[in-house]
């Protein structure tokens, strides 16, 4: 595959130095973008902050302290619902182009041996890691955290213990089930508030922050599955 | 002042290490040159105080994005010069 794309590249460069004028003139071009951007940008008066103020005011009404996670799982949710479908959508797609049924559903096992020193220094980090997933996740609700960082953050700790060669063992269904999770839970809510208060994603007086947080929940342990896979499909080109 | 000079060396930073992983001519030296952009744009998030952003853009886009290149990069059977640095 490589080796088409750098022997196109070869011919792409070799047109390209036939057309030094063309590549001038887009530079000209985008150099000129950008100096009139910076110039408007800095003539122009500060936005004003309309939207923010209303935000703001409402913030005791959404459950959490966070004016980011108020915006992203009570104001906006509707975008961080198709934010964790799409999500769904490209592990799906991974998942079933690269799944191979005759293998064995469980990671291959590492080819080295890992050193002593790194085995048990994982023993410690990995649990912390998982403790700083978990503190990202229940903090952001007051503070920047959230259910990305969180998932990010405990889906490295996985791939760094992958990364040294030591198996992660565990039941297959966990990773069909983790997957659906975040979209599942997040629909579900979706529509179930729906009964109570006639629109979806709105949610009734009082209950927004535990429904905030069990979305939340759901919606790391489905990242961390969805990037940890990532790592390890693309492991198996 | 020094606030002014650390931005404009955030910013000339970004974009010299952008143009350096685009235009390097060997792939893992494109990654690993992209996981500092990474570490760089996360710097950048802090100084416009959007710590969110810049929590995940240290997880994914300094981290878990620079490692998928790599593991993507490696069982391909890459003409050496390209896998060299």
């Amino acid at each position: 595959m490589f080796k088409d794309i750098s022997v196109n590249n070869q011919q792409v460069v070799h047109r390209d130095t036939q057309s030094v004028v063309i590549r001038l003139s887009i530079a000209v071009l985008m150099a000129a973008l950008c100096a009139i951007t910076i110039y408007v940008l800095a003539l122009s008066e500060p936005a004003q902050p309309i939207l923010r103020n209303l935000a703001l005011a409402q913030l005791d009404n959404t459950g959490v302290d966070n004016p980011v996670t108020a915006v992203l799982l009570n104001f906006r949710s509707y975008d961080t619902l198709l934010e964790i479908a799409l999500l769904y959508v490209v592990v799906l797609s991974l998942y079933s182009c690269l799944f191979n049924p005759n293998e064995s559903n469980l990671p291959p096992l590492p080819t080295f041996e890992s050193h002593v020193i790194v085995r048990h220094f994982l023993r410690a980090f990995i649990p912390l890691i998982i403790l700083i997933g978990g503190y990202l996740l229940w903090t952001g609700a007051y503070e920047p955290g959230g259910a990305f960082q969180a998932g990010a953050i405990i889906a490295s700790g996985f791939i760094v213990v992958r990364v040294v060669g030591e198996p992660i063992i565990y039941p297959p269904w966990i990773d069909t089930l983790c997957i659906a999770l975040g979209t599942a839970t997040f629909v579900a809510v979706a529509i179930a508030v729906a009964f109570f208060e006639g629109t979806i994603l709105t949610y009734p007086a009082g209950s927004a922050a535990g429904l905030i947080l069990l979305i939340e929940i759901a919606a790391t342990l489905s990242i961390t599955l969805s990037l940890y896979i990532f790592y390890r499909m693309l492991g198996r080109l | 002042m020094i606030n002014t000079l650390i931005d404009i060396c955030l910013c000339a930073g970004i974009i010299m290490i952008a143009t350096m992983s685009l235009t390097s001519q060997y792939l893992f030296k494109a990654i690993v040159l992209f996981m500092c952009f990474g570490i760089l744009v996360t710097l950048a998030w802090v100084r416009l105080n959007a710590w969110d952003i810049a929590i995940a853009e240290a997880a994914i886009g300094a981290g878990i994005t620079g490692v998928l290149l790599l593991v993507s990069l490696k069982p391909n059977s890459v003409p050496k010069k390209q896998t060299e640095l």
